[in-house]
């Protein structure tokens, strides 16, 4: 009590070292590769999904744009062909997406218990020997990151494989994209100042003042 | 599987995560604040109403008991629900929650206490039956006290816990900022919220204490008084009018902005026709009883049935509120794309006989508590 106390008046100190991840839309073919490497590095339960691969597709037959949004089991096995006239599409790309480890986490500052924090190196984690299973930070995350594990009774989500990176590793979905369509790495390295310098950047849904730590290239406005 | 995709798209981790029993913690919650509400009326203002003071406290128990059952069956570990308290996050709206509602138990055990004080030292000194016997000199605590001096203070004691508790009831009513925390959530995500939903729980704690009313002075044998009756039915009525009115206001105010979230909101109500309509035709089908139940007790009439089907609509009409706020909320997905559909399962833990459990558990521990704090004195029959 007096710990947690102390925790909420004295926060940690944040590392200058932090983690940030860039996924680049155009680079994306939705094979599903990071889905199925995710599922197997950290045994989420079928139709639970750490992380993603949502279809967009922007079509108008001369009038105002229509939004087709989908994901398939999670894009887990691909997708299928479209069912559009290919003159009306006016854009169509594939958006992974995954936990956005925000800097301001609305998932943290709900938990009832502290069983779940941002570390120094600004990764977000549950400690599910400590989640009471409330769910509250799954109502909380506005990016539909978590999920119910009906198994174990707690929350779970993606954790950019905190396991593979303290050891210099790179997340499980990184490693497999075929098309380097996922980048990771610390904010100071070099291709990541490169990407967030030079290129138009964005993240999701800014108004909601959550900080993310996920950045896109190459989206359209209608991805949030 | 109690969720499933009706239209559009869906995050693919969305499911309805809170059901039923979380529709019946708020509702619970609610009509604690309104009875609560109610004794603190008769305490500090009405004094006609000291006559179901008594009445009020020893109903509110039942219910403040029952409140956490919902919640720890909801929890996926309800054996860790005590880390609220050994770890609590001080920023989280439930951590603070789980302190408020500490505060109300411990509060309405004092004021109960006190308030039957009397009766305790009574009964411990006269009660036949051995066992009774022994529970109410344990329950003195040694104090034998009831010179008129003591019982003075008992006053002034029971006057500053119902302050507290009264403000506790009022924050644990804030419950609603479980939800309007929620900023990803549009449904939830409105100033309005708390604040209709602090009438609706003043409306149904009155209606309550109504129907209580009726039982209690049946079982008992006790003349029912137009004005006790009056009094409760004219603050549920304009409680009941606040709440209705701040939720039409929200729904009119939420359609005319047409904001991104509008559009789904309206295809999800859909999912949602009874329980609003519940809530629409109730809403004004109570007040319009209620008024009548009004005019006829200031006559010095009392129409049982009246106030009956008055207070059962209130609360029929408060449980609907609840419903479309916790399960219509949810039925929206984050993507703000589509929506889904809920059916609670018949059986398990977070199942309609659980819940059905749930809702009746109040009224079968009030019994209980009557029986070893009677609110009255029993008197014939025949007086009714």
């Amino acid at each position: 009590m007096i710990g947690s106390l102390a925790f909420f008046l004295i926060k940690p100190a944040k590392s200058k070292d932090i983690f940030v991840y860039v996924v680049d839309s155009k680079k994306c073919i939705g094979c599903g590769s990071c889905v199925k490497a995710c599922r197997a590095e950290n045994h989420v339960p079928e139709r639970k999904y750490r992380t993603w691969v949502e279809r967009y597709v922007v079509t108008s037959n001369g009038e105002l744009e229509n939004i087709f949004v989908e994901s398939p089991n999670g894009g887990e096995f691909g997708f299928g062909d479209l069912d559009v006239d290919e003159n009306e599409i006016l854009r169509a790309y594939f958006v992974p997406k995954l936990c956005m480890h925000c800097d301001k986490p609305p998932c943290v500052k709900v938990c009832p218990v502290n069983a779940t924090w941002i570390t120094e190196e600004g990764v977000v984690l549950i400690d599910k020997s400590h989640c009471i299973g409330c769910k509250y930070c799954i109502q909380a995350c506005p990016y539909g990151a978590r999920y119910f594990n009906h198994h174990e009774k707690v929350v779970d989500k993606c954790t950019w494989c905190y396991h593979r990176i303290m050891r210099g590793m790179r997340p499980a979905c990184v490693t497999v994209c075929p098309t380097g369509a996922r980048m990771f790495g610390k904010l100071q390295d070099e291709h990541i100042q490169k990407t967030l310098r030079e290129r138009n950047i964005r993240i999701l849904k800014p108004e909601l003042n959550t900080r993310p730590k996920v950045f896109y290239e190459n989206v359209g406005w209608e991805v949030w | 599987m109690t969720t499933t995709v009706v239209e559009g798209f869906v995050y693919p981790n969305h499911e309805v995560f809170w059901g039923v029993l979380i529709v019946i913690y708020p509702y619970f919650v609610s009509i604690i604040t309104g009875m609560v509400t109610v004794y603190a009326i008769a305490e500090f203002w009405r004094k006609e109403l000291k006559d179901i003071e008594k009445l009020v406290v020893i109903s509110s128990l039942p219910f403040v008991l029952s409140a956490l059952l919902p919640l720890l069956l909801d929890l996926g570990q309800p054996q860790r629900a005590f880390e609220i308290y050994l770890t609590p996050n001080f920023s989280s709206v439930m951590a603070v929650f789980g302190i408020v509602y500490l505060t109300e138990l411990f509060t309405l055990l004092g004021e109960m206490w006190f308030l039957f004080r009397v009766d305790i030292v009574r009964m411990a000194q006269t009660e036949s039956n051995k066992l009774l016997r022994l529970l109410y000199r344990i329950l003195t605590l040694g104090v034998y006290d009831i010179s008129e001096k003591a019982i003075k203070l008992d006053k002034k004691i029971i006057k500053i816990l119902t302050g507290i508790e009264l403000i506790a009831a009022w924050c644990l009513s804030y419950v609603s900022f479980l939800f309007g925390v929620v900023k990803s959530n549009p449904w939830w995500n409105t100033t309005i919220l708390p604040v209709s939903f602090v009438f609706g729980g003043l409306a149904a704690g009155g209606a309550m204490v109504l129907l209580l009313y009726l039982a209690f002075t049946r079982a008992y044998g006790i003349e029912r008084k137009p004005n006790i009756i009056s009094t409760v039915a004219n603050y549920a009525f304009y409680f009941m009018l606040a709440a209705f009115a701040l939720e039409t206001i929200n729904t009119i105010l939420y359609a005319y902005k047409e904001d991104i979230a509008w559009a789904v909101i309206k295809l999800a109500s859909t999912e949602l026709a009874v329980p609003l309509a519940i809530q629409v035709i109730g809403s004004l089908e109570a007040l319009l009883f209620l008024k009548y139940v009004c005019y006829r007790c200031n006559l010095g009439k009392i129409d049982t049935p009246f106030i009956a089907i008055a207070s059962v609509t209130i609360l029929v009409v408060v449980f609907a509120m609840r419903w479309n706020m916790v399960i219509g909320a949810q039925l929206i997905d984050y993507s703000l794309r589509g929506f889904v559909s809920y059916t609670p399962p018949l059986w398990g833990r977070e199942g309609l006989i659980a819940a059905l459990g749930v809702l009746v558990a109040p009224f079968i521990m009030l019994p209980v508590v009557a029986y070893i704090f009677p609110p009255y004195e029993r008197k014939l029959r025949a007086g009714l």
